[in-house]
């Protein structure tokens, strides 16, 4: 992986972790403010209930208080006659505003009811004289219909009138009208349970329509709060379906819960609010991501741009191209990098200038040297010849036409040796440019094998071949790849003297071959290793060292690579790579 | 008096009891409650058996009062006993109610008998008659009862030594023989056209002889030697006499119960002064005016020329003048305002400075005056329904000074 | 004072006459004295007999025939009017007939507006548009009002009948007994009219106190108390709406008995109907044979005596098929610009031959 690649991964990554960190914080920040705000208005709604509450209590208490200062209920206290008011808690109730309202003589019976006209003189036996009905103020209690109970907010006063008492029992319906007073926002709605009945009822719940698929659920939350008699929170359904209620108990005069009322507040604005925010952070993710990119990838190519020059660079100094410098645009790190890489670049070249300087001197000692030495081979017998000749011509006049013979056959000889030597060495200074052509390196190397064949067999060597047949051409200048593989042929030959294996290997490569040529001999040191391709360097006893020097000379011409690998005894393996 | 026993025991005692005590009806009524009651005790003997107590209650629903229960009580345990058996509310086998009740047609005697599980029910009856005297009021202020009737009166004269009643349907002469009136003759009145509703007459006396007005009627005659009387159809005037001096004609509305307005006063001046009920004359300081009862309810004032000079409220429509001069002035003889339904009352006023003053607290009467006519002097006839009785009362009102 | 006389029925009866006039459900000895107290209060404003006027009467009932009817309170009128204008179901005016027995009335018509219902009658009456009306028991007994109010005999029988779902006499005897007759009297009657358990009232019979009225609760329940639910539910019809709040305090009293008592559905008649009969006929012979016909009931085959009577009235009621509750009289507001006698008999028919009103003062 590049490091443009893993930089614009890693800018990616950030992009897309920032979105994704981004669009969860906004999202929880929504929903908490979503929450808050819901809080908020539940809580508003809370206290609008209350304060509705307490102002109808309040309402009624004023009420009957006025009903029962009235000079009619002081009448209707003294009279002995008290069915001629049956009729009067209608009127009263219509007049104050109530929906119920009882005139109760001191005894128990209903002189009148608005509510249950017939039900006068019937006995109310839960308005006992023991209680300070004036001091409960208004409360919840369970009122009988003629078409069933209804639960109703009710305050007690009484009226009196000599020795005689009237109690004025008057009260509004908990119903649908009094939950029309609260206006829940959109979105958010009430509902009332009247507990009425031993069980829980479905349609002691107000309103109720829109409860049907909650039915069970309002029913597990209804008991609960009439089990523990404490306000509770709960969420039921899923997804937009959902809904968050708050459910508050309401007491009766003697403790029990009497209603509960349930503030339910959608979760649908939130769940689309937060599938909006989804779905838009995706937008916006995949928007920034494909921005980061952009900006990742701009910013990369800005950030790698030197980076990768510098590693083109370097890349080229690694191949050989010392010079190289890189373009600095910039004075940050990057900048100082490319110009510290132009300093090595240009310390690398002088060292190489001064390398190569010195290895061209120490090339040229070593040519000079080896030249000396080779020259020196048949330089003295030439010498040793001449004066020989001198000699013979000075001491033995008569033997100097054979040693004349002899002696020219030696300086002819030894001129041969010397014109090889300097053969080889002008042909390894003068290495023609390669020719490039289709080659088909499975060819070259069966060829070689068979070039070699009655010298491998002398040699004792047997040779192997193992030719991937996938092998393709590649472009490469056929004589000199040959000849490449007859130096390192012959190397093998001369590295197993005792005979071993040498075997010649083609490996197909992803845009290339991989040539191999490896021995059973004696294997190379890595010191030697190292020095192997260097021109002279042999381990021979004989020849120029230049083998090598011109393989690693035509591998580098054909742009390839070179590689051995060895180990002492081991034998050892040279790689071509093209 | 039909008695059937009527059964109403359960199961096949009813059955039983049904055949054993009926008796098929056929008996008279009885006469009064009293033979019901015997009748009733006689079966109660039956059913108890001779010696046998039962306890009895008694309870009225009816008009009758207690004393007409008490005579039923008293025969019905007289003849009881007679039967041989005792009332005793010490533990008795037998239990009996009996009920004093009634319809519009006969009066029931109901008699409830229990013994056991066995209960009987038996009826006797009887009709209603004239078995209650009415009630009369006695009592006579300036005020004297001179005659009652159960028909309607229309006025009451005394020609002569006799009375004259006039009715709507006859004109009746009594005489007076042992202390009281006694009819000697009666002469029925046919008119041309149906009479009016509300229907007003007047008789006018002159020595023996009378004449009576009655709307498109008039009729003349005598009580001496014998009655006498003859009637033809007539719209003339009547003659209103206030007191026994002041006198005025007025036409009277046919169909009605008013005087269409049209008078004629004593000097012979006609006038129309609007339709009216009543006339009377009354003296202030030395001068002659006349109090004519509108029919739109007040009482108007006009001097001697019938030109309106006041007026008074607050009065009935029924006034007489009189020949009283209790003070300056003479007096009349005013009616409260009613609708008829209530007793009524009359009071003497007197007028000054044209307006009433009155002289005395009204007399109470027991029912309201159907007629008030001067019968001359001091003296007005007033002719009342008995709100109690039903009956129509002539009263002879006089006023004394005191 | 010139009126028509108002005679004490003692007196009349006393005479041979039928009374003419109307009065309440007392002793008719007290009647009298009761009426004349109850007349001492009324105003004393008029005068003698007014010729003249017009007397505004509203009614409830909306005949809708095509034709003026030959029975009932407006064929009463017919007595001392004619009809001259008839609009069936709204309106009728009867004017005074010249020829009438008696002489032509005083008032010059009656003018009747049909379909009122009560409330609108007694607004009207109150703002002086109506002179009179029909009163029900709350308006009787108005302390303060400056109205008269005109009552007559018990002639209304209000009761229950069974039709034929309900089969088990027990439970028809159950409501019966559940009944609570006297809190129903005083309170929503305001004691008008009388508690019976008989089909004929007392005035006309003579006989209906041997039919009580008894209240036993614990009995009921104890009727009720083996029998299944369905067999002691069942629904009360009311005909008149008037008549509501008397059959919903039924159904309470029922409740307490075990009976489960519901309005039936819309349309239906109920199993037990509230119902109120009318008496047109003093007779109480003719008076029971119409109160058969009018409850589907079979006519008595005899009944000329009141042993017959009797036995009559007990054989329809002692299955408890109908169970009388009330007898109520007609009872009328009349404004005080009416003069006269009641205007009603006992039995509630009209008799406006004799009323006047009252005319205008200047």
């Amino acid at each position: 992986m590049t490091f443009r690649i893993r930089l614009l991964l890693i800018f990616t990554m950030a992009v897309v972790a920032s979105v994704g960190v981004v669009e969860w914080s906004v999202s929880n920040k929504t929903r908490e403010q979503f929450e808050l705000l819901e809080a908020q208005r539940v809580d508003v709604l809370v206290r609008q209930f209350r304060s509705e509450y307490d102002r109808r209590k309040q309402e009624i208490v004023l009420a009957v208080k006025r009903i029962a200062d009235s000079r009619l209920a002081s009448d209707i206290a003294a009279s002995s006659q008290p069915e001629e008011y049956y009729q009067e808690a209608e009127r009263l109730a219509s007049t104050n505003g109530l929906d119920c309202l009882e005139l109760v003589a001191e005894d128990g019976s209903i002189v009148s009811s608005a509510e249950w006209p017939a039900r006068f003189s019937y006995k109310e036996e839960w308005l006992t004289p023991a209680k300070d009905w004036k001091a409960m103020g208004a409360f919840l209690k369970p009122e009988e219909l003629q078409d069933g109970f209804t639960l109703s907010l009710l305050a007690v006063d009484t009226a009196s009138a000599e020795d005689h008492k009237l109690y004025v029992v008057g009260g509004q319906q908990l119903n649908r009208d009094f939950l029309s007073t609260l206006v829940p926002p959109e979105g958010m709605r009430v509902l009332l349970y009247r507990n009425l009945d031993p069980f829980y009822s479905p349609s002691r719940l107000i309103p109720v329509s829109g409860t049907g698929q909650r039915s069970g659920e309002m029913q597990a939350l209804i008991e609960r709060v009439l089990h523990d008699k404490r306000p509770m929170i709960q969420t039921v359904g899923q997804g937009e379906d959902a809904e968050t209620f708050h459910v508050l108990p309401l007491p009766g005069y003697e403790g029990n819960v009497l209603g509960v009322l349930l503030i339910g507040s959608s979760r649908r604005d939130l769940v689309r609010l937060e599938a909006t925010v989804r779905r838009v952070g995706i937008l916006v993710a995949a928007g920034g991501i494909l921005l980061g990119l952009a900006l990742s990838w701009w910013a990369t190519i800005r950030v790698t741009r030197p980076v990768m020059r510098l590693a083109e660079s370097a890349a080229k100094v690694a191949a050989g191209n010392w010079g190289t410098t890189v373009e600095t645009t910039s004075s940050d790190e990057i900048g100082q990098l490319a110009h510290a890489f132009n300093r090595m670049t240009h310390e690398l070249v002088e060292q190489r200038d001064r390398l190569v300087q010195a290895e061209r001197v120490a090339a040229w000692r070593e040519l000079a040297r080896r030249l000396a030495h080779e020259l020196k081979n048949p330089l003295f017998p030439l010498q040793i010849t001449v004066e020989n000749m001198q000699r013979a011509r000075d001491n033995y006049p008569d033997q100097f036409d054979e040693v004349f013979r002899e002696s020219t056959q030696t300086l002819l000889a030894e001129l041969s040796n010397l014109k090889q030597i300097i053969g080889r060495f002008s042909d390894f200074a003068k290495m023609p440019a390669p020719e490039m052509q289709t080659v088909n390196c499975n060819e070259l190397a069966e060829a070689t094998l068979k070039l070699f064949e009655p010298q491998l067999a002398k040699s004792g060597v047997e040779a192997k071949s193992e030719l991937d047949p996938r092998l393709r051409a590649v472009q490469a200048d056929p004589e000199q790849l040959t000849r490449v593989l007859r130096n390192l042929v012959l190397n093998a030959i001369d590295a197993m003297p005792n005979g071993g294996t040498l075997t010649i290997r083609t490996v197909a490569l992803a845009g290339g071959v991989r040539l191999e040529v490896s021995d059973t001999g004696q294997g190379l040191t890595p010191e030697e290793c190292e020095r192997l391709f260097t021109p002279y360097y042999t381990t021979k006893t004989h020849g120029t060292g230049l083998g090598l020097a011109i393989v690693q000379s035509v591998v580098s011409d054909h742009k390839g690579r070179i590689a051995v690998e060895s180990q002492p005894g081991k034998g050892s393996t040279f790689r071509i790579e093209l | 008096m039909q008695c059937v026993i009527i059964a109403a025991v359960k199961g096949w005692h009813a059955v039983l009891s049904a055949l054993l005590f009926f008796i098929p009806g056929g008996a008279s009524a009885a006469d009064d409650g009293n033979g019901a009651a015997r009748e009733l005790a006689r079966k109660t003997a039956a059913f108890i058996g001779k010696g046998e107590p039962v306890s009895v209650a008694w309870n009225n629903l009816g008009s009758l009062g207690s004393a007409a229960l008490l005579d039923a009580r008293n025969a019905f345990e007289a003849a009881l006993k007679e039967a041989g058996c005792r009332i005793s509310d010490v533990a008795p086998l037998t239990e009996a109610r009996v009920t004093l009740s009634e319809n519009r047609a006969q009066f029931l005697l109901v008699e409830e008998i229990r013994r056991g599980d066995e209960r009987q029910v038996w009826f006797a009856s009887w009709r209603r008659g004239e078995t209650i005297p009415a009630s009369s009021s006695g009592v006579v202020l300036e005020k004297k009862m001179v005659w009652e009737q159960d028909e309607a009166m229309l006025d009451v004269a005394f020609p002569g030594d006799s009375m004259v009643v006039l009715s709507p349907s006859k004109v009746t002469l009594y005489q007076r023989g042992s202390g009281s009136w006694s009819a000697a003759a009666s002469v029925p009145l046919s008119s041309p056209r149906p009479w009016p509703r509300d229907l007003r007459g007047h008789i006018r006396v002159n020595a023996a002889n009378f004449q009576t007005y009655l709307p498109g009627l008039a009729c003349s005659g005598g009580v001496d030697p014998a009655l006498s009387f003859e009637c033809k159809a007539s719209d003339e005037p009547w003659v209103l006499e206030s007191g026994s001096r002041a006198m005025l004609l007025g036409y009277y509305a046919a169909g009605r119960n008013y005087f269409d307005g049209r008078v004629i006063s004593q000097a012979g001046a006609k006038k129309n002064v609007g339709p009216f009920y009543a006339a009377a004359s009354v003296q202030e300081q030395g001068q002659s005016l006349w109090l004519l009862t509108l029919v739109d309810g007040r009482t108007q004032i006009f001097d001697a020329s019938f030109e309106p000079a006041g007026s008074v409220a607050s009065w009935g429509s029924d006034i007489a003048g009189t020949d009283a001069h209790c003070g300056n002035g003479s007096q009349v003889l005013a009616t409260r305002p009613g609708d008829g339904t209530s007793t009524d009352a009359v009071q003497a006023f007197s007028i000054v400075n044209r307006s009433a003053t009155p002289l005395s607290t009204p007399l109470e009467l027991p029912g309201p005056v159907t007629a008030l006519w001067p019968s001359g002097g001091s003296a007005v006839l007033a002719i009342v329904h008995n709100l109690a009785t039903g009956r129509y009362e002539a009263y002879a009102i006089t006023v004394s000074c005191g | 004072m010139r009126h028509t006389p108002l005679r004490c029925p003692v007196a009349k009866s006393l005479a041979g006459r039928d009374p003419q006039t109307a009065f309440t459900d007392k002793p008719l000895a007290v009647r009298c004295a009761a009426l004349a107290v109850t007349l001492a209060f009324v105003s004393f404003s008029a005068t003698r007999p007014h010729y003249g006027g017009v007397l505004r009467v509203e009614m409830r009932e909306a005949i809708e025939s095509a034709e003026p009817p030959q029975t009932g309170s407006l064929a009463a009128l017919t007595a001392g009017f004619t009809i001259s204008q008839w609009e069936g179901g709204r309106r009728a005016i009867y004017s005074a007939d010249p020829a009438a027995a008696g002489g032509r009335p005083f008032l010059d018509s009656v003018e009747v507006q049909m379909g009122r219902p009560l409330h609108d009658q007694s607004i009207a009456l109150n703002l002086g548009k109506a002179d009179l009306v029909e009163f029900d028991a709350s308006d009787a007994q108005r302390a303060g009002s400056p109205h008269k109010v005109w009552s007559s005999s018990p002639v209304r029988v209000l009761l229950l009948l069974f039709g034929p779902r309900v089969e088990d006499t027990h439970v028809r005897e159950a409501l019966a007994l559940a009944v609570d007759r006297t809190s129903i009297h005083n309170v929503m009657l305001q004691r008008q009219g009388e508690i019976s358990g008989a089909l004929l009232p007392q005035w006309i019979s003579g006989e209906a106190f041997l039919f009580p009225a008894t209240t036993d609760v614990p009995k009921a329940r104890s009727m009720t108390a083996a029998l299944p639910p369905a067999a002691r539910t069942f629904t009360l019809g009311v005909a008149d709406p008037a008549n509501r709040r008397i059959a919903d305090r039924i159904a309470l009293n029922a409740r307490d008995a075990g009976l489960t008592i519901s309005p039936p559905p819309p349309g239906a008649p109920g199993d037990v109907r509230l119902l109120e009969v009318r008496i047109r006929s003093a007779d109480p012979a003719t008076a029971l044979a119409q109160l058969c016909s009018a409850l589907g009931l079979a006519a008595p085959p005899r009944m000329d005596s009141p042993e017959a009577l009797y036995a009559a009235e007990r054989a329809l009621l002692e299955n408890y098929r109908v169970i009388p509750l009330f007898h109520l009289p007609v009872v009328y507001g009349v404004n005080p610009r009416v003069k006269g006698a009641p205007g009603i008999t006992p039995l509630g028919e009209w008799r406006f031959e004799n009323l006047w009103v009252e005319a205008a003062r200047p």
